[in-house]
């Protein structure tokens, strides 16, 4: 080579290193660093393949290899080299601090190459000073030592180069941790809805979170070297300052409650201060968190009132969850079923269930709060001892903030005394009800009957020389009267009728209607009976009292039909209440009372048809032997005698109806026996009011019969026009209470006006309680319908007499 | 093979009859910048064809001794991996592709890259750039940069997604190569031009003074020929490009494509800052040895025949050498003859030359002849 083409070589030398000086540092980014020399390096020195490997903590890569690859062109993926293996050509070059030159196809190429395809070549290790290595792959192998050393010098550069940048890098990393990490807890101090601030140790604000600022007015920058008296009232940064050096004094953390008057409202405020301290653990501040608590504490204070109407609440009030598993239950629930919460709490709430109600009802009911909907209606639950008890439900589902039904709220109201009483009230409605229609019947009844027995009167006098026939008509006329009692009788059942009561001696009362009513026990009936030896005296109705008697025999004696020894037994007896019977009729107290008891060993009655004997018309005997009225009477009648009937029965074995009457301190009256004559007219004219024109013509002909003069009447006003027309001759009125155009009380005290001496004697076919309610008419100037001849004839005489 | 006219069918029905030995065939399609409207009819046929195809249009096309300015060229190969797209080539956030699968598929064996580029986007060199450091010397990238001769900037590369500009196409086949590469451009001085302001294909500066004052000034002193500003730039600035050293071969060719009215001179590749040049000039003789050197450069194994011979010109070396321009061509098919091997070298003229260069740093070169011969030596042994 001539000196020129050396000059030229050096020069050629000289510009490619002038070229890979100037693109060292071409960017501050490591990667960049390298790309933007490499490139250049590998074009002019036409090296297919570079790798830059750098120490791993530079990087932090892997640390449990000593070099990471930073950069490669080609990219490549390897296993990080062993440099602790001193044998490695990286290790030698890092120890050596000289680069390395290795043809391809020796031992420390293999190591070289790893996973790379090479044919020929020659690797150039480079030591980056500080950091690593370069690793230079040429295919070709004419490299020289001179053009290595020659790069030497400008790798030398680009590693401090790359030093730089790494170290950038780092520092980068660093602040981008630093930010992230201050980022962090920045994100917590303004997320939170706490209030954060840090002061010195003069209790001057060095830091604070934006919402604190924000508070106070002003922001976090503005409020570094303020303090408390730059914003509150001075008492009360005076305190804050205080509880600042108390702290940074005591050094212990604080929680501190107190309230303020903020924009007119009071405000709660918990506050932690805790003393600051440097990184020595020496106390320079104080750190103080507050909260606004106010919403808290009022619905802290909104629960407590909840759980107080809760606990304190009449109604039972149970949460459960969605299987109905019982979660609470107030108190309220434990006193309507018995069950205490401890008991209750884990159960299902069917441990309620009374079994009155259909598996279908209890189905329905979940269904309906499953379904989002509350579930309301009666319901009948059964408590811890067995009771039942009515209760009116609500169940309504609770949802969270999402909707989704996580439990249910079921409020239960005890209605059993309003069912009671709601039943008691029906009771009532439907008496008055038969009342009303017992009253309309009687009217009917008593106005046929009066009809008929008039006419029996009549006709008995046309047959006084036929006795059989005078006897038919006096059964006749007996069984008229007879069906005016049960008339009576329907009427106090119905307590449509006062009692006619009077003093009587029970057991003789007893004895004698038994003696009349054994001919219609059979005799194949064993009857025994059993009287008191000594007289029973109660006040009462005899004829209620009979009624009672017949019908309890009556229906022992149907019992005991088909039976094969069919026996009755009829005691009457004093009874001295006991504790039982106390217990069931807590009102006889201090009473003594007379027993009337019939039993028979009949069929006995279902526990089931027990609760509805005493319903009016509930029978169980055969269409036509029973009116169903029975039992309802001997129970409407002894009530209204200030008595009792209790019934024990057994069914297949018999029935026992006991009857309590009280008992007459005083012994009762003998009954006056009573006139079976009639009390002949002596031509008298008497005015006789009715609007039935058959009662009517049989009330004349019997009035006349007895010799008496008889006006008539169709109504009240036709009564007055008569009575003012006559009213020197009629003597007396027979008045009907209930007519068209004007009653007869009406009709009375107008004739009255025109003439107060002439008596009204008022005939009804009415309960008299009724019509004549508040009428002021003497009780013996009313007679029922219908009513004996000869009792109205003693009745008239007795008025006649009177009015002479 | 070569088709003088663009008859759709016939080319398809060629296609499809190439196609047919292999499995999975890829059809690589250098087409005539005269054929620029059949483009879009040419996409459908092929791609009814259902054979994956890429194509690029070129100022000419070479079949064995000749050049010809119309008409087609197609090769089909054996294809490694579906043919992929490079769009937005414009943009420096274009996505570089990821060739991984391929790698991990043809690892036993070094396979090639037919590629051709969009010569007048400016990121062509940067996509080089990434392919190589994405795969570096896995694979061999053989192909040229598309365009026309009236350097305007229109699409030039299609497939089956359509005729478009800013992009490059790239067609893989498992056959393996060796490329040489060579260009005969001398320097005619020692004096250093340096780049010392420039961006991309783009040179502001040149020994820290305009770039054009410089250049002219240089080619003035050592060409004899006066550069100016006008029209005839390139045809005169193509006869003096510039070198870029490379260590143990020729300067890497950067050729003057046209000069900016504020004096800045567009390259046909990019000049990296600071890049030291020297000018280059050359004359028929070095320029037509140079390319038979690079026959000698490719020759792989003389007892083995190559199965396709690709070669990629440069369009500014047939403006050098002009009719001399066959007498290259004959040169080398005269040489592979010499080498024994039988198959006519097909390729194209193109606006800037790609070659992996053997094992070597990957480059986009100019003013270059790459002469590539692919091998299945199974076949063809």
């Amino acid at each position: 080579m001539n000196r020129a083409s050396t000059n030229a070589a050096i020069i050629n030398d000289v510009l490619v290193l002038y070229e890979l000086s100037l693109a060292i540092g071409t960017a501050l980014e490591p990667q960049k660093n390298c790309e933007g020399f490499l490139n250049i390096l590998q074009a002019r020195k036409n090296i297919p393949q570079v790798s830059v490997w750098v120490r791993s903590e530079l990087l932090a890569a892997n640390a449990d290899s000593a070099l990471a690859l930073l950069y490669a062109n080609p990219r490549r993926s390897c296993t990080a080299p062993d440099i602790q293996d001193t044998k490695h050509p990286f290790a030698r070059v890092v120890s050596n601090q000289r680069p390395l030159l290795i043809e391809v196809g020796s031992s420390e190429a293999d190591i070289l190459r790893g996973e790379r395809t090479l044919t020929g070549g020659i690797f150039i290790i480079y030591p980056l000073p500080q950091l690593g290595v370069l690793e230079l792959y040429s295919a070709s192998t004419s490299l020289s030592p001179k053009a290595v050393n020659q790069l030497k010098s400008v790798i030398d550069k680009f590693a401090v180069s790359l030093a730089g940048s790494l170290s950038h890098a780092r520092m980068l990393q660093a602040e981008a941790l630093l930010k992230q990490s201050e980022q962090k807890y920045r994100t917590l101090v303004e997320n939170l809805p706490q209030r954060f601030f840090i002061k010195d140790k003069d209790s001057q604000y060095i830091s604070c979170s934006k919402n604190y600022a924000d508070d106070l007015g002003t922001s976090p920058e503005a409020l570094v070297g303020r303090n408390d008296y730059d914003f509150f009232p001075a008492h009360i940064a005076k305190g804050y300052q205080r509880d600042d050096k108390r702290i940074m004094s005591n050094g212990t953390t604080e929680d501190i409650d107190e309230s303020i008057v903020f924009d007119g409202q009071e405000r709660f405020i918990h506050t932690v201060k805790a003393p600051a301290r440097d990184e020595h653990g020496h106390i320079n501040g104080v750190l103080g968190m507050f909260l606004d608590v106010t919403e808290q504490k009022q619905a802290r204070e909104q629960i407590a009132r909840l759980v107080a109407s809760v606990e304190h609440a009449q109604d039972a009030i149970i949460i459960s969850d969605l299987d109905s598993r019982m979660l609470y239950v107030n108190p309220a629930f434990e006193t309507i079923t018995g069950f205490s919460a401890e008991e209750a709490v884990g159960q299902y709430t069917k441990i309620l269930r009374s079994g009155r109600h259909p598996r279908s009802f209890y189905v329905e009911m979940l269904e309906t709060v499953r379904q989002g909907n509350v579930w309301r209606g009666e319901i009948i639950i059964k408590c811890k001892d067995g009771s039942f008890r009515y209760v009116e439900r609500n169940v309504a589902p609770v949802r969270d903030e999402c909707g989704n039904i996580i439990c249910q709220v079921n409020i239960q109201r005890d209605i059993t005394e309003h069912k009671k009483m709601e039943e008691q009230l029906l009771q009532s409605q439907k008496m008055e009800s038969l009342g009303t229609l017992v009253g309309g019947v009687a009217h009917e009844f008593n106005n046929a009957l009066a009809g008929m027995t008039g006419r029996l009167f009549l006709l008995k006098s046309k047959t006084s020389a036929l006795p059989s026939a005078r006897n038919d008509i006096e059964m006749v006329e007996k069984l008229c009267f007879r069906s005016a009692d049960m008339v009576r009788q329907m009427l106090a059942f119905a307590r449509k009728s006062p009692l006619q009561k009077k003093d009587l001696d029970l057991t003789a009362f007893v004895k004698e209607t038994f003696k009349l009513h054994r001919l219609s026990i059979p005799e194949s009936i064993n009857l025994q009976t059993s009287f008191s030896p000594q007289p029973l005296p109660v006040h009462g109705d005899s004829i209620q009292i009979q009624q009672i008697v017949i019908n309890l025999l009556n229906n022992a004696r149907d019992a005991v039909g088909g039976k094969k020894h069919p026996e009755i037994i009829l005691k009457v007896s004093s009874f001295t209440p006991d504790t039982a019977f106390l217990e069931a009729h807590p009102e006889a107290g201090g009473k003594q009372y007379a027993h009337l008891m019939v039993s028979d060993n009949g069929c006995g009655i279902s526990e089931k048809k027990l609760k509805h004997i005493f319903d009016p018309f509930y029978t169980t005997k055969e269409v036509g032997k029973g009116t169903g009225l029975g039992l309802s009477m001997v129970y409407g009648a002894c009530a209204m005698h200030g008595g009792f009937v209790d019934v024990v029965s057994s069914q297949g074995i018999g029935s026992s109806m006991h009857v309590y009457l009280p008992l007459l301190m005083t012994e009762a009256k003998k009954p006056s026996l009573t006139s079976r004559q009639t009390e002949a007219g002596h031509g008298e004219t008497i005015l006789l009011v009715d609007d039935e024109k058959i009662l009517r013509s049989t009330g004349k002909a019997v009035l006349e019969a007895l010799g008496y003069v008889v006006l008539e009447a169709a109504d009240g006003m036709q009564a007055v026009e008569i009575f003012a027309a006559h009213q020197h001759e009629i003597r007396l009125v027979l008045m009907d209470v209930v007519m068209p155009n004007m009653g007869g009380v009406e009709s009375a005290e107008k004739m009255h006006r025109i003439r107060s001496d002439t008596p009204v004697i008022f005939c009804t076919g009415y309960d008299k309680s009724d019509v004549l309610a508040n009428s002021g008419i003497q009780d013996e100037m009313v007679l029922s319908k219908p009513y004996s001849v000869e009792t109205i004839s003693r009745i008239m005489r007795a008025c006649l007499s009177e009015s002479v | 093979m070569y088709f003088d006219q663009i008859d759709e069918s016939s080319l398809t029905e060629a296609v499809s009859n190439a196609a047919a030995p292999y499995d999975s065939p890829v059809a690589v399609i250098f087409l005539s910048e005269k054929h620029a409207d059949n483009v879009p009819d040419l996409i459908k046929r092929l791609k009814a064809l259902k054979v994956p195809f890429i194509g690029g249009l070129f100022p000419a096309l070479i079949h064995g001794e000749k050049a010809y300015h119309s008409g087609a060229i197609i090769n089909v190969f054996p294809s490694a991996h579906a043919p992929i797209v490079v769009t937005g080539l414009d943009q420096d956030n274009y996505t570089a592709p990821d060739l991984t699968e391929l790698l991990e598929a043809n690892s036993s064996s070094q396979a090639t890259a037919i590629i051709f580029m969009d010569a007048m986007t400016v990121n062509n060199t940067a996509l080089l750039s990434d392919l190589f450091h994405h795969v570096g010397n896995r694979l061999h990238f053989f192909g040229g940069g598309t365009g026309y001769s009236d350097l305007q900037h229109r699409p030039s590369v299609f497939t089956r997604d359509g005729f478009i500009k800013d992009a490059a196409v790239i067609a893989f086949t498992g056959l393996t190569s060796t490329i040489g590469v060579r260009h005969g451009w001398q320097r005619i001085s020692e004096e250093p031009l340096i780049a010392t302001r420039s961006h991309k294909n783009t040179v502001f500066e040149l020994n820290w003074e305009p770039a054009f004052d410089i250049y002219k000034a240089s080619v003035q002193e050592h060409g004899q020929t006066d550069i100016t500003t006008g029209a005839d730039f390139h045809a005169k600035a193509s006869l003096f490009p510039l070198g870029l050293f490379r260590e143990g071969q020729e300067d890497v060719v950067r050729d003057p494509i046209a000069l900016q009215e504020s004096g800045h001179i567009q390259f046909v590749s990019s000049v990296p800052e600071n890049s030291v040049m020297h000018l280059l000039h050359g004359n028929s003789a070095s320029l037509i040895e140079a390319a038979s050197m690079a026959v000698d450069d490719c020759q792989w194994d003389k007892h083995k025949q190559a199965s396709h011979c690709l070669i990629i010109d440069c369009y500014s070396r047939t403006l050098a050498l002009g009719d001399a321009f066959d007498t290259e061509l004959q040169a080398v098919s005269r040489r592979l003859k010499e080498h024994g091997q039988h198959c006519l070298p097909e390729g194209a003229v193109t606006l800037g030359e790609i070659s992996s260069y053997g094992d070597d740093y990957l480059e986009l070169f100019n003013k270059t002849v790459v002469i590539g011969l692919l091998h299945d030596g199974l076949l063809h042994e």
